[in-house]
């Protein structure tokens, strides 16, 4: 008895009561990623007596994450995430089982460990891995509850819930590597994948329990800035069936090499013809470069972005003017940088376009924010 | 009605350098992509879906008289 007076308050709730609580009590469901999003959704379900919990993740605790990580503390520093969060759960809730999956999810073994769960949850922070992911539950027949955030933004939706659409019916396939930032180049405050999470957390609990209407169909886009809910319909598309296990999930960023690493072949760039594809360089090929005359530095970050470069002479143009301001640059090398590397490979694709020889520091700022800030003699 | 209201999310407003932008008005979602394509260049590199009356919309759509559009871009992080 003593355990119905603890989800009192919701099984008073009209619609759901003490069935929908046996109903949790019963539900096993796997939450893939114990980050910004992990942390809410598994929180949240075991306070809510969920039968069965699933943990997965492969990494483990970082400073940068305990802004948005609520499960984690300063203790936990270097200790596997999947470990941590399912003794604080044990904690809150004993009567939850858990289960812990430390390995990183892949091809091989994605359906093994998903196979003995009702819902799956997408808690992850890359796009092969919800490739993956959608492709598993579709192969399965699992339902999905989804969500990713960027900035001050969440998106949030249910796929395949009794034959209704999936993630490659929004985003047939993956973006390149690089096209799309992570939290690490676009930031996210703490508060907004509480939010999202939660919000996933409650799908998983619509879906288990019958009540309400899940985002079926649907794709629900938070803006925290303006408080804004916006939701669109989608048409799932009749797409043809692929054999899970026959797509690739490998993220297509080019293997970092010593030296200057090409985009594409190995060719020198200093040879290169024009519109020869952008070049992305290490420190020692950046270092190199600059030592050359005729080559312009852009700092394509916005411009409160910080550090300040003050090692060398540069230009600050956001990447939304660039294409102006590349107008003026008629010949000679170009080099971007950004905080990650990211913007500033976007950036020199589309100087690249105009015929420029185009190079973008790997890594950014953050890789090298000493070399970048320190004033050299 | 002599102008469209674009929402933009994510990354997207780094390459409009604002929440939304406004465009002269076109008649259906091709034009439209073709003119926000000559206006912010950097758009063509990114992946993106056009919502019409919160619909989203995969193939070339009339953009009738109230129309809110928005433009949404996958997100990855977590």
């Amino acid at each position: 008895m003593e355990k119905q007076s603890r989800y009192h308050r919701q099984e008073i709730l009209k619609g759901f009561g003490q069935h929908g609580q046996q109903l949790l009590s019963k539900a096993k469901v796997l939450v893939i990623g114990a980050g910004g999003l992990g942390c809410p959704v598994l929180q949240y379900l075991a306070a809510a007596g969920m039968g069965s919990l699933g943990i997965a993740d492969d990494d483990v605790v970082d400073l940068t994450n305990l802004h948005r990580q609520m499960l984690f503390d300063e203790s936990d520093f270097e200790k596997g995430k999947a470990e941590m969060a399912a003794r604080k759960l044990k904690a809150m809730n004993a009567g939850v089982t858990l289960r812990i999956h430390a390995g990183r999810v892949n091809k091989e073994n994605a359906r093994g460990m998903m196979q003995d769960y009702d819902v799956v949850v997408d808690c992850t922070d890359n796009f092969p891995s919800r490739y993956l992911i959608n492709d598993a539950c579709v192969s399965l027949g699992l339902p999905l509850v989804w969500a990713a955030v960027s900035g001050f933004e969440g998106q949030v939706a249910v796929f395949n819930w009794k034959g209704s659409g999936n993630y490659r019916d929004l985003f047939p396939e993956m973006p390149a590597a690089g096209e799309v930032a992570g939290c690490s180049e676009a930031g996210v405050l703490g508060v907004l994948p509480g939010i999202i999470g939660t919000m996933q957390a409650m799908e998983v609990i619509k879906l288990v329990t019958g009540i309400g209407t899940p985002l079926v169909n649907q794709l629900l886009t938070y803006r925290a800035l303006d408080n804004q809910f916006l939701i669109v319909r989608y048409q799932p598309a009749k797409t043809a069936h692929v054999e899970f296990g026959n797509r690739s999930y490998e993220d297509v960023c080019a293997p970092a090499t010593d030296g200057m690493a090409a985009g594409s072949a190995n060719v020198d760039p200093a040879d290169s013809p024009a519109f020869a594809p952008p070049t992305q360089l290490d420190w020692g090929g950046f270092a190199q470069l600059m030592q050359e005359d005729g080559v312009t530095l852009i700092d394509v970050r916005d411009l409160h972005e910080q550090p300040e470069i003050r090692a060398y002479k540069h230009l600050r143009v956001p990447l939304y003017e660039l294409d102006e301001a590349l107008a003026e640059i008629r010949h000679g090398k170009v080099i971007f940088v950004c905080q990650t590397g990211m913007r500033s490979m976007q950036a020199s694709m589309l100087a690249a376009d105009k015929g420029l020889q185009a190079f973008s520091v790997r890594g950014g700022i953050q890789s090298f924010e000493d070399r970048f800030e320190t004033l050299v003699s | 009605m002599d102008g469209l209201t674009i929402q933009v999310f994510g990354q997207l407003t780094d390459i409009i350098g604002a929440a939304s932008c406004a465009v002269e008005r076109v008649d259906d979602t091709e034009s439209l992509k073709t003119l926000l394509f000559a206006k912010y260049p950097l758009l063509k590199q990114k992946k993106f879906m056009v919502a019409v009356n919160n619909r989203i919309v995969k193939e070339n759509t009339p953009i009738g008289e109230v129309a809110n559009i928005a433009l949404l871009p996958p997100f990855s992080g977590g």
